[in-house]
């Protein structure tokens, strides 16, 4: 059986969260937490399953989402459902390829659940399990991106191990 | 004659992606469905060359769609597009029979590059 250390996990969901943005617009990693209110912020959020159980939380301030929108899309004009949909993509993104890296580095098979979106930035309570990752664009519009394993009671298997 | 994609992706973004590339080939999307069930429907109706088939969408998943799509239509041609990009997924996705699979996020020369391919 292959497992992750916490650091493994952190530096896979850096990368990918990296090469993903950078596509479309440069981020870089900050020691800040940034300031994410909620009249000008979106969350996307999921849950992986199988041999991988975490949540995987993206907190991300809406000017910055809708810089990445209109990059993808190669429209001017955004409106609310495309943003939206173009977060839910954007996170899927992320995470499929989050899940690919776990099963290259450790032969973990997960998946996950279809994305979720709300206006606002809601972070999972804390544990002590979290890993936290800041970000930071040129224009300093933030992004958090949250992992949290589940707790031991709600963890019933062993969750970063594959047989 | 262009050959007829139907594309079945949960996502707009992906579908208006997909029309920008495409939009001056060979290849013209005629139809876009957002879950399996109704791709399996309109599979019947439209019979197109080729189905782009993302994996994770609410109900039916894209393998399963795919699965019974190739079931009923042996002849059919199905591209896997997804971001779910591992052996395991890739390996299913042969095993059905997929002609392919692209890795989300695509860009125009991966696209047409596995949709020629998958009609060589």
């Amino acid at each position: 059986m292959d497992t992750l250390s916490q650091s493994e996990v952190l530096e896979i969901l850096d990368r990918v969260m990296k090469d993903i943005t950078n596509r479309l617009d440069t981020i870089q990693r900050s020691n800040q937490t940034p300031t994410l209110g909620p009249n000008d912020s979106c969350t996307v959020c999921t849950t992986f399953e199988g041999g991988y159980r975490a949540t995987l939380t993206l907190c991300v301030d809406t000017n910055f989402l809708i810089h990445l929108a209109q990059r993808s899309m190669q429209e001017e004009n955004v409106n609310a459902e495309d943003l939206e949909d173009f977060a839910k993509e954007y996170f899927n993104v992320i995470c499929g390829q989050v899940a690919a890296k776990l099963f290259q580095a450790a032969h973990i098979s997960s998946r996950f659940q279809i994305p979720k979106f709300s206006t606002g930035c809601y972070t999972p309570e804390e544990t002590s399990q979290e890993l936290v990752l800041n970000y930071t664009s040129n224009r300093n519009e933030g992004a958090q991106l949250i992992h949290k394993i589940p707790s031991e009671e709600e963890n019933i298997s062993d969750h970063t191990t594959k047989e | 004659m262009s050959k007829k994609i139907m594309v079945v992706d949960d996502s707009r973004i992906v579908q208006m992606q997909m029309q920008k590339i495409l939009s001056d080939t060979e290849y013209e999307i005629v139809a876009c469905c957002q879950n399996g069930e109704d791709a399996l429907n309109m599979y019947d109706q439209i019979q197109p060359d080729l189905v782009t088939m993302d994996i994770l969408m609410p109900g039916m998943d894209g393998l399963e769609t795919a699965r019974m799509i190739l079931k009923k239509y042996p002849q059919a041609r199905v591209l896997m597009v997804s971001s779910l990009a591992y052996d395991d997924t890739v390996d299913e996705a042969n095993s059905i029979g997929a002609k392919g699979f692209v890795y989300k996020p695509f860009d125009r020369d991966q696209l047409i590059g596995s949709l020629d391919k998958a009609f060589a």
